[in-house]
């Protein structure tokens, strides 16, 4: 069975506390009774994530390139996803899909994400769901990260913003049941903001 | 690994250390020639071949293997390791070669080349204009100033270093391949797995990956442009390396070093 991902970096290393003479006895006694606590403390899987990290400054070969692209798909729209772009910045995009009709999706509103690097389309974007809009998926994580390898390893600069639409829809539509992956907590706990941190392991020739 | 080469070495280091951790020193050395991979030129001022010999200590058969090659191509140019080593030391060379030694036949045999391979890109219903002009305007441009003349080997290295524009031409060499194997897929499928299709996706149109033989082929057979590739090779004998020429049959114009993993350009 196709099981997304595993190991990550973490963003920053927690610092581990350490003892000085200088502490009390109670703070220490305090420390080991934390340190010997026999369960990690819960975290839901859906851990807000704030992203305070700047846009990246597209060069204008990735600016001439992401204006064509919106130009094509404002021509030529992909049925079930509309883009929503802020002339300002094309650095980051928003895309409102719609679940395709047929599917278990039918009618439900999901959000996608697009963060686009200042070397696009040679680098992919950052493809992510943006909590609570996350379809419940196989590869799908609760956190908003798509366990696809076109949007990591097997990236090609031919595909754009056009052939990552069609490969998450048609990831949705050829879902047979609406799951999480079998290791969301983990994986929520682990990750950083951006999914490209994630070493992902693809099981089958896409996820 | 191009993208996060620091990462690819903590991933690496977390997995070193879970069986039998390496010295501090082991992991600083590591970090020092990532890092000097980093800052090495895309591609690097000619060389002379026999200092690749260092590479090797004596009783290694790469060490004699490197002085034949030295006696015929004496010089070499280093390319940047990072998975695009063939296609950028292929269109580099091919374009250099035509600036400095090319017939003026030669020259607009390869404008045309480009040109038909971009008419045939287009026939593909995945591919289109919007798509394809980013990564073949920046060629054919270049390709039509050899021909004019106004194209020097200097601009030509400077291109080629400058890392985006470079990664674009790069980009284009690995959509020649892939016109060429899906006009000839009947031939090739079997030397790609089965699928062509599914062969392009994973192993030609990323970044980054690897050139191996049939994307070796594809690419000289589509530009009709002979490619020789020597291989230093330990397997070999220890003095010659082995030796072949891309298509089959035609005089090589460009003669590549193949290290496991890696192209240069060679030069006489």
């Amino acid at each position: 069975m196709p099981r997304g991902k595993k190991r990550t970096q973490p963003e920053e290393v927690p610092e581990r506390k350490r003892r000085t003479t200088r502490r009390t006895k109670r703070a220490i006694e305090e420390d080991e009774a934390e340190e010997e606590a026999p369960e990690e403390p819960f975290v839901p899987p859906t851990r807000p994530m704030v992203d305070h990290r700047p846009l990246p400054v597209l060069s204008p070969v990735a600016q001439r390139r992401l204006m064509k692209e919106l130009e094509s798909l404002v021509k030529n729209p992909v049925e079930f996803a509309t883009i929503d772009a802020k002339d300002d910045n094309l650095a980051r995009m928003i895309a409102n899909l719609t679940g395709p009709a047929g599917t278990i999706y039918a009618g439900e509103h999901f959000v996608l994400q697009f963060t686009f690097p200042a070397t696009y389309p040679i680098d992919s974007p950052e493809v992510v769901f943006l909590p609570p809009h996350v379809p419940m998926h196989k590869h799908i994580y609760s956190v908003g990260h798509i366990c696809l390898s076109s949007l990591y390893d097997q990236w090609s600069p031919t595909l754009g913003i056009r052939g990552v639409l069609l490969s998450i829809i048609s990831m949705l539509a050829s879902s047979p049941r609406k799951e999480r992956p079998a290791d969301d907590a983990d994986y929520a706990r682990e990750c950083t903001l951006n999914p490209k941190d994630t070493s992902w392991a693809f099981h089958d020739d896409r996820c | 690994m191009r993208r996060y080469p620091l990462l690819a070495l903590l991933t690496r280091r977390k997995e070193m250390e879970a069986q039998d951790r390496p010295s501090d020193e082991a992991i600083l050395e590591q970090l020092q020639e990532i890092k000097s991979a980093d800052q090495a030129p895309l591609i690097a001022p000619i060389r002379e071949t026999v200092i690749l010999c260092q590479e090797f200590d004596e009783h290694n058969h790469q060490r004699g293997q490197i002085n034949t090659v030295s006696e015929t191509l004496s010089h070499y140019r280093a390319v940047k390791r990072d998975g695009n080593c063939f296609l950028r030391a292929f269109g580099f060379q091919c374009m250099h070669q035509l600036i400095t030694v090319g017939s003026p036949e030669e020259k607009a045999h390869f404008r045309d080349r480009l040109a038909k391979i971009y008419a045939t890109l287009l026939t593909f219903p995945d591919m289109s204009p919007m798509i394809l002009d980013d990564f073949y305007e920046p060629l054919r441009d270049m390709a039509d100033a050899i021909v004019a003349g106004t194209l020097t080997a200097d601009d030509l290295l400077q291109k080629f270093n400058d890392p985006m524009e470079s990664d674009f031409l790069v980009m284009f060499l690995r959509l020649v391949i892939v016109a060429h194997l899906r006009t000839n897929h009947e031939f090739y499928a079997p030397f790609c797995g089965g699928s062509v299709e599914a062969f392009c996706t994973t192993d030609v149109q990323p970044m980054g990956r690897e050139c191996d033989q049939v994307q070796i082929i594809a690419l000289a057979s589509a530009m009709e442009v002979g490619v020789e590739i020597i291989s230093v090779d330990s397997a070999s004998g220890p003095r010659d390396p082995l030796r072949n020429v891309f298509p089959e049959g035609m005089p090589p114009r460009i003669h590549l070093l193949f290290r496991p993993g890696h192209y240069d350009v060679l030069l006489p």
